[in-house]
């Protein structure tokens, strides 16, 4: 299925919410979930994309149109490429654009760049949530998550005793 | 512990509220939890019931002795300090992968720790029962001195040496698994360096070696067939030379800072050897040498960096020696060039590299200092003298260089005139990176941040950018030049 020429090749893509997208097959696969589908060759006509709604299924593919790398080639050959530090200086500009969203919008797209395993994707949606984790208090990061606390006192109280260590 | 946890977990009331994250599987979860250290991503699982076993699934840990410090990077540390970071250490060791809490296989533990041998006796076992229960699969070691090097003596680098050959030892097993291996202010000279690094870590992939040496001014001769060592870092190490004599999966190989009379490396066997960095300043102890004939028995270096950490330079001018090393060329970094240096000398190695693609050029301006007074720096280095390389040009061009980085850029002339004359020579240049000098904590702390007699400074407005621009390219839209500072 994977042909040389595969930047040609068209991939139409279904959200369960019925809509369908055309898409390169290159574009497709930045997605490696995608990419082993083609390569199993279970990606006949239409790939049914489950869990993800049309609304961020068209935001995934408008960051994999941006990071499809310009030619197919891999490795150090590609000497007509662009060179790397003005193509990071543009993707860098985009991506800081591109997280301009709101906080539901950004978990549904961590959500599908994790299913769809798009590493870079998923490095940028999910920055704020690192950084919130690593610098704030429990409070403050289940404020930022949304998460109630359900354990029991004494529950707490184990963990915390348990995991000493981690909270000093 | 877990059973009455879990009981408890099927009578809890669901929270109304939408938790985003939480909805999310384990390993999106589990995908954010490894980019966080391991102390906070272990306080997590107070968040709520969902997050309690999360931190224990990690498949890849990482727990650093120095997270545990009062001050993360402190100059010197206290010995109690040292101390206390080890016993809170070894209790997040026990915690995180022995069993019960530890089901999971760990497919990397990066541990770091200080090389005192109270506690590698409570260490060992955990790592030994874990590799052999195949709960850990790669590890990956750092031993830290919890002197700083300066401080250290030779009969205290012997001592390190001691405690880690007797912890190798007690707990063969850690050999297995060992692919990666840090070691800070160990003297071999006691021990077969080869033997222990070559023979028995027979999985190590990485080798990183800071303050370490077997003796002063010994040779190092690595003649290693069977190893898979594809990373060799050398930090600041009084080896007078070392060979490499065979290493067939070596691809890296860094030296910073070497004390050797002569020529620092040789290679025999290393066919895989594609990225070289070699940096140190010139002292008067040392004496410049040949580039080529360091090369010499290289064939696919493909990126290599050099830096003269604002010194003279280490090496002798050379054109044509070097065509042969420099064949496959890619990617070339000259850092450390003194602000106040003619920069046209680096055509030399364009002329020598034909398939170069990129370069990047670092002048080095730094005002703080090691040393006390001018006085004490002569006593160490040489008065700074402009390399005025005499060379031969063809007119050969640079056809696959598509990107200049200069590090440094302060408009000063020699910078323009180097610019220009590369222009000249690489006709499908697509973009020039004009960034700012990188931060030096040490300069910072000073009122005179700069060594160089002209004042000029780093294009900051738009204005002044654009007429910089306009110098470089005439007005022409290619190459593109970029700022950041």
């Amino acid at each position: 299925m994977a042909t040389r020429e595969a930047g040609k090749k068209m991939i139409m893509l279904k959200s369960p919410d019925g809509m369908e997208f055309e898409v390169e097959e290159a574009v497709a696969m930045e997605s490696q979930t995608i990419r082993k589908m083609i390569e199993d060759d279970c990606a006949d006509t239409a790939i049914l994309i489950p869990n993800i709604n049309s609304k961020i299924l068209s935001r995934v593919i408008e960051y994999c149109n941006k990071h499809v790398p310009t030619t197919g080639a891999t490795g150090a050959a590609a000497s007509d490429t662009v060179a790397p530090a003005a193509l990071a200086e543009d993707l860098k500009i985009w991506d800081a654009e591109f997280i301009k969203v709101n906080r539901a919008t950004r978990f549904n797209l961590i959500q599908a760049a994790s299913y769809l395993n798009i590493k870079g994707l998923l490095d940028l949606t999910s920055q704020t949530t690192i950084d919130t984790i690593s610098d704030n208090s429990l409070e403050e990061i289940r404020s930022f998550l949304s998460t109630k606390n359900d354990y029991l006192p004494e529950e707490e109280q184990t963990i915390r005793r348990e995991n000493q260590w981690a909270f000093q | 512990m877990e059973s009455p946890v879990a009981k408890k977990a099927t009578v809890r009331i669901q929270p109304e509220e939408e938790d985003r994250l939480s909805v999310l599987m384990d390993d999106v979860l589990l995908s954010i939890l490894r980019k966080v250290d391991i102390s906070s991503a272990v306080r997590t699982s107070l968040l709520s019931t969902r997050w309690r076993q999360l931190p224990w699934l990690l498949p890849e840990l990482s727990i650093d002795v120095r997270h545990f410090l009062p001050v993360p990077c402190p100059y010197s540390i206290a010995a109690n300090d040292c101390q206390q970071a080890m016993v809170a250490l070894t209790k997040a060791a026990k915690c995180l992968f022995a069993k019960p809490q530890r089901k999971s296989t760990i497919t990397t533990l990066q541990l770091q720790l200080y090389l005192i041998s109270t506690f590698l006796s409570d260490i060992g076992p955990l790592l030994g029962d874990a590799i052999d229960s195949a709960l850990l699969k790669d590890l990956d070691l750092c031993l830290l001195d919890d002197l700083k090097p300066g401080d250290s003596s030779e009969l205290h680098m012997l001592q390190l040496a001691k405690d880690m050959y007797g912890f190798f030892n007690a707990y063969p097993s850690v050999f297995c698994c060992l692919t990666r291996l840090s070691l800070h202010g160990v003297c071999f000279i006691e021990l077969d360096m080869h033997h222990l690094l070559f023979d028995c870590c027979t999985q190590l992939k990485h080798l990183s070696l800071h303050y370490c040496d077997a003796g002063r001014r010994s040779v190092w001769k690595i003649d290693a067939p069977n190893s898979k060592l594809s990373v060799l870092q050398i930090d600041t190490c009084c080896f007078e030379r070392i060979d490499l004599v065979c290493l067939p999966e070596l691809e890296k190989l860094h030296w910073d800072t070497w004390v050797s009379e002569y020529i620092p490396l040789s290679f025999g066997d290393v066919p895989s050897l594609g990225e070289l960095k070699l940096s140190s300043a010139l002292t008067y102890y040392n004496t410049v040498f040949k580039l080529s004939e360091l090369l010499h028995g290289t064939t696919s270096i493909h990126t290599l960096t050099l830096d003269f950490q604002g010194e003279n330079l280490w090496i002798q001018p050379e054109m044509k020696q070097l065509y042969t090393a420099f064949n496959k060329l890619r990617k070339l970094t000259l850092r450390g060039i003194f602000v106040e240096f003619d920069i046209i000398w680096t055509t030399a190695f364009l002329e020598a590299a034909p398939s170069l693609e990129i370069l990047i050029i670092e002048a080095w301006d730094h005002a703080c200092s090691a040393f006390v007074n001018d006085e004490e720096r002569r006593s160490v280095f040489a008065e700074r003298k402009n390399p005025q390389w005499e060379m031969d040009f063809h007119c050969s061009k640079n056809g696959l260089l598509k990107e200049l980085q200069f590090v440094g850029f302060r408009s000063l002339e020699q910078q323009f005139a180097f610019i220009r004359a590369l222009l000249d020579r690489a006709p499908n240049l697509q973009a020039i990176l004009l960034k700012g000098a990188e931060q030096c904590k040490y300069c910072d702390a000073l009122e005179t941040k700069s060594c160089c007699s002209t004042e000029s400074s780093f294009p900051k407005s738009e204005d002044e950018q654009e007429l910089v621009s306009r110098r470089i390219t005439d007005g022409k839209s290619s190459p593109r030049v970029i700022f950041h500072e």
